[in-house]
């Protein structure tokens, strides 16, 4: 898993990791029962708490995303349902951020949604930029 | 946490010989050093012996009362290192006690005192042997009595036949072993024992000059025979350093000629019984000097 | 504001334990200085736990009461249990300890003799993890001890703290003199040694932002006397920065709020106020002067220490 922590992110480690496996399963580059890397790999490579992995792994477990195989590691659950659940859910984190954005911003919901519907419209699937406004 | 499996502490026997080991590097220097210097006082023996064979000497058997200096020179190299029980340093920091490592460590230095001692006298022994030097042959000494070490009339004296003993050889271990305990007792009571000896040696300087010139004889006398008895006595400095066979002065007989003289007889039983009360009260003082460093004691703190 | 915010009560209490390292009341003085004055620190079991404060604080001071290096004034240390004053080689064996000075004690001697040195005081010293660590953290056994750069001391002093396996790691600025490919190096191995040993970790530095990912607990010390200590979440959640609006003709440096440890203007009538508290209690309280807030952040544990560190003493 390639993943780069946000230290400017006000989201918790373990909760950027979560978000990371949701968008992997949302892409379709994680699929049913394919193994996530071990606590000892992530907490390595990231250069953070192994119980920071844990946490999030259980979170995982949790929403039944993810099973615990005791000695193997941990996998996605076969019965993962990436339309149904991981992509309404990552979804709502995007549109979160971005709500809290507009916020901080003094805009109102009504403004944050026209300008997505322009620049959804302008620019093309790939998602880059249709044109300055 | 009872239930908890507590990582064992080193057992003494280990830290002894890991000290041992570190003590053999670290001496290593000056064991090259040493053994340059024998094989050319070696050579320069021999080769003398080989250009000038008249009659040969006696083995020097008065050198052997010099050795035992070494035991107090060993602390002094030693102790120009970082590793001193006075500083914060990595060997502090391991899971023995500290007096009890400081004591550990100069047990281990002492094994390799030993080693240096015997490879000397073996040395020492075997080249002068081979230049052609043997064991002198007994001689006539006069004996005097403990209670009077210089009296008037040495002429009166009793004479006795007398060569040296086997036990002679073993004085160099047990001078060094005791003059090594109480330059590390020292080593090990003051941040800077140098400056104590130093100290010392000024004063007794200073204290003789004083005497003299003042004629202050009061002080004097009652210094002097104490100081007599320590250095000459039946269990004194000279008894522990050379058995007692090294004769405290030459005497003119009224007939002629010189004589060399005892005070006391050398016997074995003397010399051993010097040997371990100098060897025990260092070894005493050393623990007594190692209680300053007890884990957790202010010795180094303030830094 | 005209002087500086006064510290907040921070929260001291981390339960009733049992804890892997505990001082109670630990008092040290040198003459007339007190190094440590009236210090409670709890460490519980498998916390990675930093203690953060600014030079001569008391941090080194306090690591070295807990090996047993320097005696306590007064007060008690203990480590898993063990008093640290009366069986002191007990504690050593138990703790993989980095001094705060760059120096390896022999400097005559080379690295893979000073290894077999350790290793015979340690039984329970792993050659394998050895052998590994050095090949990792690039130690070359062939060099004198006393020819190598201040970051390579570091590094063998970390192997020499990690070979053994021990239960608690005591640190103190373990990354000072690394470079940053080896302090990379050494958050990593430190990453996974924490999964492969059921450790402790004391980790005492003024630099926290290196390792504020491998922390759980956090300790904020100043003058021998903690501020405060706390698991990490409750420090995200107490400590946050707000953003807000305020009214016109407010003016933020006569404003007093509960909790406030530092205010700074934002851009025209904005303010980003840094407050402890709960963040309910906090809004409301905003909400009452007439500010309204548009965001809440918590803040790095490196920005929480500093901006702790710059109140006043509540005299």
């Amino acid at each position: 898993m390639k993943l780069s922590l946000d230290t400017e992110d006000g989201r918790p480690i373990y909760v950027q990791i979560v978000d990371e496996v949701r968008r992997g399963l949302a892409r379709g580059t994680l699929g049913p029962d394919d193994p996530l890397p071990s606590v000892r790999e992530l907490a390595s490579n990231l250069r953070i708490n192994p119980r920071t992995v844990m946490q999030a792994y259980a979170e995982l477990e949790r929403e039944g995303v993810v099973y615990v195989q005791r000695g193997k590691g941990t996998f996605v659950s076969p019965h993962v349902r990436p339309n149904e659940t991981e992509r309404p859910r990552l979804a709502r984190e995007v549109a979160r951020r971005a709500l809290r954005d507009a916020r901080r911003s003094g805009l109102e919901l009504d403004e944050l949604l026209d300008a997505l519907k322009k620049l959804g419209r302008d620019s093309g699937p790939d998602g880059k930029d249709g044109g300055a406004e | 946490m009872k239930d908890m499996e507590f990582h064992p502490l080193p057992s003494t026997g280990d830290v002894f010989k890991e000290q041992t080991r570190t003590m053999g590097l670290a001496l290593r220097p000056l064991g090259i050093g040493v053994a340059i210097f024998l094989v050319a006082n070696g050579a320069f023996v021999l080769y003398r012996s080989l250009v000038d064979p008249a009659t040969p000497a006696p083995l020097p058997t008065d050198a052997l009362a010099w050795m035992s200096f070494v035991g107090m020179g060993l602390p002094l190299f030693l102790g120009r290192g970082s590793v001193t029980p006075f500083r914060p340093g990595l060997p502090w920091t391991l899971p023995v006690g500290r007096a009890r490592h400081a004591l550990i460590r100069v047990a281990a230095a002492w094994i390799w005192l030993m080693v240096g001692v015997g490879a000397l006298l073996v040395w020492y022994v075997g080249v002068h042997l081979m230049a052609g030097s043997a064991m002198r042959e007994p001689m006539l000494y006069l004996v005097a009595p403990f209670s009077n070490p210089r009296p008037a009339e040495p002429g009166s004296l009793p004479t006795v036949l007398w060569s040296f003993p086997w036990w002679i050889w073993l004085v160099p271990f047990l001078a060094t072993t005791a003059l090594y305990c109480w330059t590390s007792a020292l080593f090990l009571a003051t941040r800077h024992p140098g400056r104590w000896l130093m100290g010392t040696l000024l004063g007794m300087f200073l204290l003789a000059l004083f005497a003299n010139r003042t004629n202050f004889i009061h002080l004097f006398d009652w210094v002097d025979p104490a100081l007599m008895g320590l250095l000459e006595g039946r269990f004194g400095f000279f008894t522990l350093t050379a058995g007692g066979a090294v004769p405290a002065a030459w005497v003119d007989l009224p007939a002629g000629g010189r004589m060399p003289m005892f005070v006391g007889m050398p016997t074995f039983g003397r010399w051993l019984v010097a040997s371990g009360l100098w060897i025990s009260m260092g070894i005493g003082l050393m623990c007594l000097a190692a209680l300053r460093h007890r884990d957790g004691s202010g010795a180094w703190s303030g830094r | 504001m005209k002087t500086s915010p006064m510290a907040p009560t921070l929260p001291v209490n981390l339960g009733e334990g049992p804890f892997a390292l505990s001082a109670d009341n630990v008092v040290k003085r040198y003459g007339s200085v007190t190094a440590l004055d009236g210090l409670d620190l709890k460490v519980p079991f498998g916390a990675v736990y930093v203690l953060v404060g600014p030079n001569g604080a008391g941090k080194t001071t306090l690591l070295r009461v807990l090996m047993n290096l320097e005696r306590s004034s007064d007060g008690q240390a203990a480590v898993l249990g063990i008093d640290a004053r009366q069986d002191g080689p007990r504690v050593r064996a138990q703790i993989g300890y980095v001094p705060e000075e760059h120096s390896l004690g022999y400097p005559w001697m080379k690295v893979g003799r000073l290894l077999d040195l350790c290793s015979a005081y340690h039984p329970t010293w792993d050659p394998e993890i050895t052998a590994r660590l050095a090949a990792e953290l690039e130690i070359n056994p062939a060099r004198r001890c006393g020819q190598l750069s201040k970051g390579t001391v570091r590094r063998v002093q970390l192997l020499l703290a990690l070979a053994h396996r021990p239960p608690v790691l005591l640190l103190d600025e373990p990354t000072d003199g690394l470079d940053h490919v080896a302090r990379d190096r050494m958050l990593e191995f430190l990453a996974e040694y924490l999964v492969d040993t059921p450790t402790t970790a004391l980790i005492s530095t003024h630099r926290v932002y290196e390792i504020e990912r491998l922390v759980d607990h956090v300790g904020v010390i100043r003058e021998g006397r903690l501020l405060g200590q706390m698991p990490l979440e409750e420090l995200r959640r107490g400590l946050r920065r707000y953003s807000a609006d305020i009214p016109e003709g407010w003016e933020p440096e006569e404003w007093e709020m509960e909790g406030m440890v530092a205010l700074r203007p934002g851009l025209g009538r904005s303010i980003e106020c840094t407050v402890w508290g709960e963040e309910e209690r906090v809004v409301a309280d905003f909400a009452v002067a007439g500010a309204n807030v548009r965001e809440s952040a918590p803040l790095s544990v490196d920005e929480a220490a500093t901006t702790l560190l710059s109140t006043r003493e509540v005299s």
